[in-house]
């Protein structure tokens, strides 16, 4: 290829009615310095990227701990499915949720995505419910590698058959805090839609002038100047939830913004938006489902749409019913008798379709690797043992190399350390210099050092 | 949970202490109704998720906010609304006047804006609105662009969007008043679940609706209109958590008649049957859990094993045999509250207690331990689940959910009668708070003249329309409500008292 001054950017910029739209050009080759790791004229690296997997119902600690420990373990039942991808799986085991255990499937999904206790709503005479007290680690995330991407975070589900009466702990997975949730796609389509729809750029192509955008800024900013009046006559909490929303429509505005005036943002080699995906995947077709928001997810990182995400694929609680199975998986976790077999068929096929997520991102190649070595994927449930719902020796794995902050092909058995310890190694991995995580019985200032580099 | 029979006869507070304001977010039901009211549109798109919180999508409504990806859902639905309004308006001459001419633009603007806001708008707010729909007639030279893009801006404002019932009327003794505009929301969102009208907005504005003589005689032509209909549906919807039913996930092996269409069926039949006992028969609440009557398609007449009367009313009502009586004999009840290739007595138990009597069941020990497999011993659930009644650390709360859902038992997982089970003739007895019966039927007596079935009603009522659960303040209001419904209970009366009750008209402080 020949060397040659180009500019980082470029753009056709096109007026009527008030409307620009731009239009970037993907990094080609040259742009990139010769270790093909960052962009050449400013030396900018490529970011990393952070994702949860999260599966409700817990697991078999028997089926799920490897019987070896260290660099090149072997793989236990439930996870050699992740074979394929082993040189970028971290597991970690023996480490114990610290932040209270008062019911089950609750405390540990609030422990192990927020590191904090969950605040209990349970007025007596009515059903019980909860909610998380901090943010999940997805949006303590954001807060740091999100900014200048059209979408802070991206949440999607695979089964969406979620228990929808115990609050917002069991409903949704993203939180940015008490009762303030991000809710997940469902649908391929509309995951699609959100991010490669309308408003999306394609490189290639010269998108038609809309004079529309900044009409519909201007409506933006009428709501906005409408929640101001309404804010003054708020209380606290109801201002808190006024500015959640408030913060919603900055989101749309900074988006619609990008597609009216130049910015910053580079464009990226690898991004080559997906096609469109199938108008409806019915509710059990969990496989098609998942492969094909993997392929939009690992599009949508790799384009720079986004660079935080999380997969609630099964719910808490919830009676999913899997190939070859008799039962709901929540009756399976803690009604079936012996070596429970059908637990063990479960667990494993919830790891296989962790792991099409996971090829699907290494197999986008971005510098002089791959979407998975930058990407930093936090997979864990809402339990260890499902039959007692106990939250010690807790299943997690840290998958994605942080850009070379973790081992990979190593799992470390813990004697009994906080479980936080987990996800402050996955900030630290992302370059983020948190001096703790969590709170109360959750938080931690040390990390897990072993399976970091 | 409370020992049944037991407490002194409790007294009345003198006081009232009103819970603390909370706006709300519009439900997906709601935001569809006040558009389809108020702009004669049916919005197809998706809208941010309605939350429940302790079972009621209304609570979650008070608790929760917008997300961002829900302000890109409904800035989609805001433009795909307006766009079809100004289509139909256009087409109608409905504004009566073109909107090129700016009085005709202002005085749409706010007539469309004191609908979708539900109060008047004020002169900033409506030079605001105005300027939009001016900038939008001049970028797209389209004078019904104005129409489209300020409609469109109404539609994503938190005045939309939330119902910001915060007490500006006057102080009373115990709190804030909520003024006539804020009852306006309030009692067409309790009773119709949908924005107030054009006509209860006037009497709004006429101060018709904080006095008590005129908001009596609003409240009730309201409730006997076809309105109440809707919310009296979505109640019970909220109550016997029938919103997931469509969407059942049965083993087909096991229950072949459970079609992809099933769930829904049963659920729409549930709620007509309730429908027609509420504002056709006037049937008192107790008398729900007794009377042997449903209405009914094929599907559902199947699967009771009954024939589907020649009649044109769709669902049309027939009398069920005699070995079904009342709501938790319906397919929907049963069907919900089981397992997807099993009954669970534990789980329709669980609800009888939680949702029907306002009870607490403690969490489940952390051990919880297996459910034998069926053998040659324990051949029937009952025999099965008798080891968590043997084991003393379920023994407690299996004693108070097993005996009613075990009364359930000639019902399978999606409601069909079965004599046997595994070969073993069903014994269906069971007891309720000292109440003992043979069977179904014996369980729904029980239940219709348990003390706490009435009480227990009203309070899901009030948490339905208030939004939040009762608070120990309000024990006043409760009481005095449910002492109005013992005799009668009648839903349609208790609904007019409840929007009647100080608890409903006054607000507590900010938190």
């Amino acid at each position: 290829m020949t060397k040659r001054s180009l500019k980082r950017r470029t753009f056709l910029r096109g007026l009527l009615g008030g409307a620009a739209v731009t239009v970037s050009l993907p990094v080609l080759d040259i742009m990139l310095n010769e270790n093909g790791d960052a962009l050449a004229q400013d030396g900018t690296g490529l970011p990393k990227r952070f994702g949860v997997f999260y599966w409700g119902n817990g697991v078999q600690p028997s089926h799920w701990n490897p019987s070896s420990t260290g660099a090149g373990f072997t793989l236990s039942h439930a996870l050699e499915p992740l074979g394929g991808v082993k040189p970028y799986i971290n597991v970690v085991s023996g480490m114990n949720i610290m932040s209270g255990n008062e019911r089950g499937h609750h405390d540990g999904t609030v422990g192990i995505l927020s590191g904090a206790p969950m605040v209990s709503q349970d007025p007596m005479g009515a059903n019980f419910s909860s909610t998380f007290s901090q943010p999940t680690i997805d949006q303590v995330v954001a807060n740091h590698l999100s900014a200048g991407t059209p979408f802070r975070s991206i949440e999607y589900g695979i089964h969406d058959g979620v228990i929808r009466s115990e609050g917002s702990t069991i409903e949704y997975l993203s939180h940015n805090g008490s009762n303030d949730v991000n809710p997940p796609e469902y649908q391929p389509r509309a995951l699609f839609n959100r991010l490669f729809g309308d408003g999306f750029v394609r490189p290639e192509e010269t998108p038609e002038v809309d004079p529309r955008l900044a009409l519909r800024r201007s409506v933006l900013d009428a709501v906005t100047a409408d929640a101001a009046a309404l804010r003054s006559r708020l209380g606290r909490v109801d201002q808190r939830r006024l500015d959640q929303h408030l913060e919603g429509i900055r989101a749309l505005e900074a988006r619609l913004a990008l597609l009216d005036m130049p910015t910053e943002r580079p464009p990226r080699a690898s991004c080559d938006a997906p096609g469109t995906p199938a108008e409806h995947y019915p509710g059990d077709a969990l496989v098609e489902r998942n492969q094909v928001m993997s392929q939009i997810i690992a599009m949508a990182l790799a384009c720079d749409q986004t660079r935080v995400f999380s997969n609630m694929f099964s719910g808490s609680l919830s009676g999913t019913r899997y190939p070859g199975t008799h039962n709901g998986h929540h009756s399976l976790s803690h009604d079936e008798p012996g070596d429970r077999p059908q637990m063990a068929s479960i667990t494993r096929y919830i790891m296989e379709r962790f792991a099409e997520l996971l090829t699907a991102l290494r197999d986008v190649s971005e510098g002089d690797s791959n979407l998975l070595e930058r990407c930093v994927i936090l997979a864990s449930t809402d339990s260890s043992d499902s039959r007692t719902h106990s939250i010690t020796d807790y299943p997690i794995v840290i998958a994605g190399r942080g850009g070379g902050r973790l081992r990979g092909d190593f799992h470390f058995r813990s004697g009994g350390q906080n479980a936080s310890r987990a996800l402050l190694s996955c900030l630290r991995a992302l370059d983020i210099d948190a001096p703790s995580f969590g709170h109360a019985g959750g938080r931690v200032t040390e990390v897990c050092g072993e399976i970091m580099v | 949970m409370t020992p049944p029979g037991e407490s002194p006869p409790e007294e009345l507070p003198e006081t009232l202490t009103p819970a603390p304001p909370s706006i709300r977010r519009l439900t997906q039901e709601q935001y569809r109704n006040s558009v389809r009211d108020v702009l004669g549109v049916e919005v197809q798109s998706p809208l941010e998720p309605d939350s429940a919180s302790n079972g009621f999508l209304s609570v979650g409504a008070a608790r929760t906010t917008i997300s961002q990806r829900g302000v890109d859902l409904y800035e989609t639905a805001a433009y795909e609304a307006a766009q079809a309004f100004v289509t139909e308006t256009r087409a109608s001459d409905g504004l009566g006047c073109q909107p090129g001419v700016a009085a005709c633009l202002e005085s749409s603007i706010a007539r469309y804006g004191r609908l979708l806001w539900r109060r008047p708008m004020t002169e900033a707010e409506l030079e605001r609105y105005l300027g939009i729909a001016f900038q939008a007639q001049g970028a797209l030279r389209d004078m019904w662009a104005g129409i489209e893009f300020a409609v469109a801006g109404m539609l994503q404002s938190p005045n939309f969007l939330f119902r910001a019932e915060i007490g500006s009327g006057e102080t009373v003794a115990e709190g804030r008043a909520y003024d006539d505009f804020e009852m306006a929301s309030r009692i067409s969102f309790a009773i119709c679940n949908t924005s107030p009208s054009d006509s209860l907005l006037d009497a709004a504005e006429r101060g018709e609706l904080t006095d008590d003589e005129t908001l009596r005689e609003h409240v009730e032509s309201l409730v006997a209109s076809d309105c109440a209909r809707e919310s009296v549906r979505s109640l019970f919807d909220e109550i016997i958590d029938l919103r997931q039913l469509p969407r059942m996930e049965k083993d087909e092996s096991v229950y072949p008649q459970a079609t992809e269409t099933l769930g829904a069926a049963l659920r729409e039949s549930l709620l007509t049957t309730v429908e027609r006992w509420v504002f056709e028969d006037a049937l008192p609440y107790r008398d729900f859990y007794t009377r042997s009557e449903a209405a009914v398609n094929e599907e559902v007449a199947a699967l009771y094993g009954v024939s589907v009367p020649d009649e044109p009313a769709s669902y049309p009502s027939v009398d069920l045999d005699d070995r079904r009586g009342g709501l938790l004999t319906h397919g929907a009840v049963l069907a919900r509250h089981s397992h997807g290739e099993a009954t669970s007595p534990t789980l329709r138990g669980k609800f009888v207690r939680t949702f029907l009597l306002c009870q607490t069941i403690p969490p489940p020990p952390d051990d919880v331990g297996e459910l034998p497999e069926p053998n040659a011993d324990a051949l029937t659930l009952r025999e099965r689940l008798a080891s968590h009644r043997e084991n003393p650390a379920c023994a407690n709360c299996h004693a108070l959910m097993d005996p009613i859902g075990l009364a359930l038992e000639n019902f399978d997982g999606v409601g069909a009668f079965r004599e046997t089970e595994n070969g073993v003739d069903i014994d269906a007895s069971g007891e309720l708070d000292g109440e003992t019966y043979p069977d179904a039927i014996g369980l729904g007596q029980a239940l219709s003249t348990h003390e706490d079935l009435a009480d227990c009603f009203v309070r899901n009522l009030y948490r339905h329309t208030t939004g939040h659960i009762e608070t120990p303040g309000e024990r006043r209001t409760i009481m005095l409500l449910q002492r109005g419904f013992e005799e009668e209970q009648q839903i349609t009366d208790l609904l007019v008292e409840l929007v009647m009750s100080e608890g409903f008209r006054t607000v507590g402080e900010a938190e």
